[in-house]
C-alpha cells in the first residue's frame, strides 16, 4: 500500500527555545522500513526532534533528509509524512470515516477513490463499522486505531507515532503495541516512534536511540541496548540493576576489587576490564544475579559474595531478594515459581550471591 | 507563668472586640435609620447645576435642619416615572421636571399645591412662574433659547428669527446652521415659539424646518453635542440656551451670543413637591426660593431666577435673558399637539 | 407516587429560579405587552400594532433598524475575528495587552466614546483635518449611518472578540497540525478546522453583538441625524416626548419579536453551517 518506503537521515539537527536547548545536534540515521523508537526520559527532546522532521518546527541548524531528499524549506503539507500525535489530534467535528478522508481530500482525489481508502484504511484497523461515529463517541483504543488510519490511509512516506499508546491502560496498550508492529511491517512504512516507556520501545522496534537532554546517548537494538549499554546513562535508564560506586583498589594478590563507598572494609569483585584504579560505577543486574542459600561458596566460573538475606518484595512475574553485606545491599530477582520462592533463604538466613564476570558492568564514576 | 498572664487579657480582648464592634454597627445603624427619617430625596441636573444645587440649596436646608439631603442627578422623563412607580411612599420629594411632564404630574395627582404658610418664600415668586402649572409646581429658574454665531465666519447675523431662517434656507451660510429638532426635549416649544412668528401656523413652520434642512448640520437632540459641534467649529450658527450661550462668548472671542427679534421663548425647570413626600421637603422648596440661594443659583448656572427680592449685580445682569423679552409657552394650548408634530417630523424632515 | 415526589422536589429546587424569572423577566413583560394593547377610550385591542406596522414609515424604521444591526454585526465580525486570532495566538504581556486593547471602549462612558469619534470624524477631525492637510477635498462623516455604523462597531468589537477568542483557545493547537501533516495548506487548515471549530464563539458573538445593537439607542441619537431613525430611539421618543406608552409597548415588543426572530434565525444557520463544514 505504500510507495516505497524511504529511509531518514537526520544530521546535526539542533533546535533552541529561548534558553532550553532542546535538541543540541542530533545525528540519527534510519533504515528503509525500520522501526525507530526515540525513547528518553520527559523533556529530552524526542517531541521536538519528531516535530523537526514533521515540518512543525524548523531546527535550528543541521539536515534532515528523507529518501536522499533534503526537508529544509520544504513545507509539512508537502512533506507525505503522517503524523500520530500524542493525544490523537482527531477532528472532533468530523465523523471517524470524515477524519480519515481528509489527507485523501487535501490531495484533491476523486470522491469514489477516497471512498475506497478510507475503507481499506478502517479495515487495517479494524474500524469499519466505527465510520460514522464521531470522536467523543470512541473509546481510548478505537480513537487511536482512528488516528493511525488517517495517518497511513495518506500512503506516507514516513510514519511519526508520538507516545501514541500513553493515554491507554496497560493490557489494551500492550495488545496495540502488538498491532502496531504488525501493522508496520505489513506496510513495511519506515516509523519512528516516541515513547519513555522502554518496554514499549523494546517491544516494538527493531531499534532504539535513547535520548537525554536533547543528545543521543545510543542507538542500538533492544538486546544490545540492555546487555551491552554504551555507557552510565544507558545501562542506568535501562532495566534496573545494582549500582556501587567506590574505588579500584589492589588486593593481596595483585588482582582488582571494588571498595564501595559504602562500606569500605568490603572487597567487591570486579570484571578483568575494570580500570586498573580510580573511582568507578559496578552494575549487576538482579536478573543476572544467583542467589544460592546458604554460605555454599561461589560457584566455579561466577564471582560473588556472602550476605545474609533481608526482604523480599513480590512484583508480579518475579520476586525480589533484597541481601545485606555489611553496609551495603544487593538484590536478586527470581521467576515467581512455587518451588523457587520455597527454596528462598529466611529472613537473617546466610546467602551466597554469585554473577558471571561478563554480567558485571564497569563505568567510570 | 509571666506569658501566661500576658496573653489572657488578649484572648479576652480578642474576644471582646468583635462583639464592641457589632454593637457599635448596630448603634450606627441606628443612628442612621433617624437621619433617614428626616432625610429628603431631591433632585438636580448635572454638572454645574449638581453643584449650585449643593452649594446653594442643600447647604441652606442643613443649615435649616442640620442634615443634608441626598441630591440624584435625573432627567424629568426619568423623575416623572419613579414618582409613578410608586406614588405611595414616592423616592423623590422635591421635584425637578420639564415644564410639560409638571403640567402632566399635577394632572396626575402625582404633586401636592404649593402652600406659601409652608414655604413663605413663595410669596415673592411672581403668578407668572406659576399659573400654567395651576400651583402644582414653580419655575425654579429659566432661560432662553438664543442664537450663537461664529464672529469670524459671520460678520453680520440676522437681526431676526425669521431672516435667520430664510438665509439658512437660501444657504448662504452653507451647511454650517444647527437648530434644536423637535424630538429635543425642549423642541415642541421651540416649534411653538416658530409658530408665534409665522401666524400660528404648524404647517408653515414645519415648510420651513423641511427647507432648511439640506443647510442644517445637524437639528441637534442633545445638548452637550451641541456646544462641541459649536466649539469644535463644525457648525457656525447654533440655536442654544442664553446661559451657556453667553459663557462660552465670554470666554472664546470668537464667537458671539444675542436674542434675535423679537425675543425667545422661555423654558424652565419647574419645581414642585411630590405628594406623599414628607413635610420636611417644603424647607428645601422654601431655601429654593430664598433670595440668598436664588442669587447664588443665578451666579453659578448663569441663568434667571425667580425671587423678585433678588437684585443681580450689573456683571450678572448682562448675560441674563431680561424677561420681557422671553415668552412663556402656552403649554396648555400645544402641549396636546406634541406626539404628532413629534410623529410629523419623523416623517417629513428627512 | 415515587415519580411524582420527585418531580415535586425537583420544582421545590428550581422554584427560586422560577421565580425570579417571573418577577424580573416574565412579569415585566407581560405588563409591556398589556399596555402595549391599550387603545384609545379604555379598551384593548391591536391598535398600537397596526399603527406600527400598517405605516410604511414605521416598516422602514423597522427594517433599517434590523440592518443597521446586521451591518454592525457584519462587520464586528470581519474585524473582530483577526484580532480574536492575534489574542489566542498570543502569550504573556502581549495577549494582556491586547485584552486590555479590546476592551477599552467597555471602560469608556458611552457619551464620551462617542465624543470621541465625533472628534475623528467631524468636519475638522482628525480624518477630515488631514484630508485638509493634503489638499484633498473632505468628507462629512458626521451624523449618519457611517459615523453610527464605526462607533458601533467600535463598541460591539470586544464582545465579538472575546467570544471568539475563548473559542479559539479552546481549539487544541494539534488540530490545525494534524492538518497540516496530512496535506492542509494554512488556509485549508483555518477553513476545515479552525473556522469550524470556532462556530459556536462565532454565533456567540454574533447574537451577542446583534441583540446588543439593534438595541443600541445613544449612539444613534448622538451619532446620527433624522434620518437615521431607529426602533430604540423611537421608542425613546415616544416614552419622553410623546407620552404615548402604549405606542413605546407595542414598538418594543416589535423589537424583542424581531430579535427573538433573528437570533433563532442565527443559531440554525450557525447550527446547520456547522453540520455542513463537517
Ligand atoms: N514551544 C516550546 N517553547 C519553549 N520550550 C519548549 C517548547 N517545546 C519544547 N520546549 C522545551 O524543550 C525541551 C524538550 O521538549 P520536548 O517536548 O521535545 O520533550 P519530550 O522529550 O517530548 O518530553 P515528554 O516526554 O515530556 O513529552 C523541554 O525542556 C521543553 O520544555
Ligand atoms: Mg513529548
Amino acid at each position: 500500500m505504500a510507495e516505497a518506503a524511504s529511509g531518514l537521515e537526520a544530521i546535526q539537527v539542533s533546535k533552541r527555545f529561548g534558553a532550553t536547548q532542546a535538541l543540541g545536534g542530533v545525528s540519527l540515521s534510519i533504515q528503509a522500513g525500520e522501526f525507530m523508537a526515540l525513547l528518553g526520559p520527559s523533556g529530552c527532546g524526542k517531541t521536538t526532534l519528531l516535530r523537526c522532521i514533521a515540518g512543525l518546527i524548523d531546527p535550528d541548524g543541521g539536515d534532515i533528509r528523507l529518501g536522499g531528499r533534503a526537508l529544509k524549506g520544504v513545507q509539512p503539507w508537502h512533506r507525505d509524512i503522517g503524523v500520530v500525535f500524542q493525544n490523537y489530534a482527531l477532528f472532533p467535528h468530523m465523523n471517524v470515516a470524515e477524519n480519515v478522508a481528509f489527507g485523501l481530500k487535501m490531495r484533491r482525489m476523486k470522491p469514489a477513490e477516497i471512498k475506497a481508502k478510507v475503507e481499506r484504511a478502517l479495515a487495517l484497523v479494524r474500524m469499519e463499522s466505527f465510520a460514522a461515529r464521531f470522536p467523543s463517541q470512541l473509546s481510548g483504543g478505537q480513537q487511536q486505531r482512528v488516528a493511525l488510519a488517517r495517518a497511513i490511509a495518506i500512503e506516507p512516506v514516513l510514519l511519526l507515532l508520538d507516545e501514541p499508546m500513553a493515554a491507554l491502560d496497560a493490557k489494551l496498550r500492550g495488545a496495540m503495541q502488538l498491532e502496531v508492529r504488525e501493522l508496520q511491517s505489513r506496510l513495511g512504512i519506515t516509523t519512528v516512534l516516541v515513547t519513555h516507556d522502554q518496554d514499549e520501545a523494546m517491544t516494538m522496534s527493531d531499534r532504539i536511540a535513547i535520548m537525554s537532554e536533547g543528545r543521543i546517548e545510543q542507538v542500538a537494538a533492544p538486546a544490545e541496548l540492555y546487555l551491552k549499554p554504551a555507557n552510565r546513562f544507558v545501562a542506568d535508564f535501562i532495566g534496573r540493576s545494582n549500582q556501587i560506586v567506590g574505588n579500584i583498589v589492589a588486593a593481596a594478590d595483585g588482582s582488582l576489587a571494588l571498595q564501595p563507598d559504602a562500606d569500605a572494609a568490603l572487597r567487591l569483585p570486579v570484571p578483568s576490564t575494570a580500570p586498573r584504579q580510580g573511582r568507578v560505577l559496578l552494575m549487576v543486574r538482579p536478573e543476572a544475579i544467583e542467589i544460592l542459600p546458604g554460605a555454599v561458596g561461589v560457584p566455579a566460573g561466577m564471582v560473588g559474595v556472602q550476605a545474609i538475606a533481608a526482604d523480599r518484595i513480590m512484583t508480579g512475574d518475579r520476586i525480589s531478594l533484597y541481601c545485606q553485606l555489611g553496609g551495603l545491599s544487593l538484590y536478586g530477582t527470581l521467576p515467581s515459581q512455587a518451588e523457587k520462592l520455597a527454596a528462598l533463604p529466611e529472613k537473617g538466613a546466610p546467602v551466597t550471591l554469585a554473577w558471571r564476570e561478563s554480567d558485571a558492568m564497569v563505568f567510570a564514576a | 507563668m509571666i506569658l501566661q498572664s500576658e496573653i489572657r487579657p488578649a484572648r479576652k480582648r480578642a474576644r471582646f472586640l468583635p462583639a464592641l464592634a457589632i454593637a457599635l454597627g448596630a448603634l450606627g445603624l441606628f443612628a442612621a435609620h433617624d437621619a433617614a427619617a428626616q432625610k429628603i430625596t431631591v433632585v438636580a441636573s448635572g454638572g454645574i447645576w449638581l453643584e449650585s444645587a449643593k452649594q446653594n440649596f442643600a447647604a441652606c436646608y442643613k443649615e435649616r435642619t442640620g442634615s443634608d439631603p441626598d441630591i440624584l442627578v435625573l432627567n424629568s422623563g426619568e423623575v416623572i416615572n419613579r414618582i409613578r412607580a410608586n406614588k405611595e411612599n414616592p423616592s423623590i420629594h422635591v421635584a425637578l421636571l420639564s415644564e410639560i411632564d409638571a403640567i402632566r404630574a399635577g394632572r396626575e395627582g402625582l404633586l401636592d399645591k404649593l402652600d406659601a404658610s409652608k414655604a413663605p418664600n413663595l410669596k415673592d415668586v411672581p403668578e407668572v412662574f406659576r399659573k400654567q402649572w395651576d400651583d402644582y409646581a414653580t419655575i425654579q429658574n429659566f432661560g432662553a433659547m438664543i442664537v450663537m454665531y461664529n464672529k469670524d465666519k459671520i460678520k453680520e447675523p440676522p437681526k431676526d428669527w425669521k431672516t435667520l431662517i430664510d438665509n439658512t434656507i437660501a444657504g448662504k451660510y452653507g451647511n454650517r446652521v444647527s437648530f434644536p429638532a423637535v424630538t429635543m426635549a425642549w423642541g415642541p416649544q421651540f416649534t411653538w415659539f416658530l409658530t408665534t412668528l409665522y401666524n400660528g401656523s404648524e404647517d408653515e413652520v414645519f415648510a420651513k424646518y423641511k427647507a432648511m434642512a439640506p443647510n442644517i448640520a445637524k437639528y441637534w437632540v442633545n445638548p452637550v453635542d451641541a456646544i462641541n459641534m459649536f466649539a469644535t467649529k463644525e457648525v457656525d450658527i447654533l440655536v442654544y440656551w442664553d446661559g451657556r450661550a453667553y459663557d462660552f462668548a465670554k470666554q472664546n472671542a470668537w464667537a458671539g451670543a444675542y436674542i434675535p427679534d423679537p425675543g425667545a421663548f422661555q423654558s424652565a425647570a419647574m419645581l414642585a413637591k411630590v405628594k406623599n413626600a414628607p413635610e420636611a421637603s417644603w424647607q428645601y422648596i422654601d431655601c429654593v426660593l430664598s433670595p440668598k440661594a436664588q442669587l447664588g443659583h443665578a451666579s453659578m448656572i448663569k441663568y434667571p431666577v425667580v425671587n423678585s427680592k433678588v437684585v443681580y449685580p450689573d456683571d450678572l445682569k448682562a448675560v441674563l435673558t431680561p424677561l420681557e423679552k422671553v415668552r412663556q409657552p402656552e403649554f396648555l394650548k400645544f402641549m396636546d399637539k406634541i406626539p404628532a408634530w413629534i410623529e410629523r417630523w419623523n416623517k417629513e424632515i428627512q | 407516587m415515587m415519580p411524582n415526589r420527585f418531580r415535586l422536589s425537583t420544582l421545590a429546587f428550581l422554584a427560586p429560579a422560577v421565580i425570579g424569572l417571573l418577577v424580573f423577566f416574565i412579569g415585566p413583560l407581560l405588563l409591556n405587552v398589556e399596555v402595549s394593547l391599550r387603545e384609545q377610550g379604555g379598551g384593548h385591542g391591536l391598535a398600537q400594532y397596526l399603527r406600527a406596522l400598517g405605516d410604511a414609515y414605521y416598516v422602514k424604521v423597522w427594517l433599517q433598524t434590523i440592518v443597521l444591526a446586521a451591518c454592525v454585526t457584519f462587520f464586528t465580525l470581519l474585524f473582530g475575528y483577526p484580532f480574536a486570532f492575534a489574542i489566542a495566538r498570543s502569550r504573556g504581556p502581549v495577549k494582556g495587552f491586547l485584552i486590555f486593547l479590546i476592551v477599552t471602549p467597555l471602560l469608556i462612558n458611552v457619551v464620551v466614546r462617542t465624543f470621541g469619534w465625533m472628534v475623528v470624524l467631524g468636519r475638522s477631525g482628525l480624518i477630515n483635518g488631514t484630508l485638509r492637510a493634503f489638499d484633498l477635498p473632505t468628507i462629512n462623516m458626521l451624523g449618519g449611518w457611517f459615523a453610527i455604523g464605526i462607533t458601533l462597531v467600535h463598541v460591539m468589537l470586544p464582545f465579538m472578540v472575546l467570544s471568539i477568542a475563548s473559542a479559539l483557545e479552546g481549539i487544541d493547537q494539534a488540530l490545525e497540525q494534524a492538518a497540516l501533516t496530512l496535506g492542509a495548506k494554512p488556509a485549508a487548515a483555518f477553513r476545515y478546522i479552525i473556522w469550524p471549530l470556532s462556530l459556536d464563539g462565532v454565533i456567540t458573538g454574533t447574537l451577542l453583538v446583534f441583540s446588543l445593537s439593534i438595541g443600541s439607542f445613544v449612539t444613534v441619537m448622538l451619532m446620527g441625524n433624522n434620518r437615521t431613525m431607529v426602533l430604540p430611539v423611537m421608542v425613546y421618543q415616544q416614552l419622553n416626548l410623546s407620552s404615548d406608552w402604549p405606542f413605546a409597548a407595542a414598538l418594543g415588543m416589535v423589537l424583542l419579536v424581531t430579535v427573538l426572530v433573528i437570533s433563532g434565525i442565527q443559531l440554525a444557520i450557525g447550527r446547520r453551517l456547522r453540520r455542513g463544514q463537517a
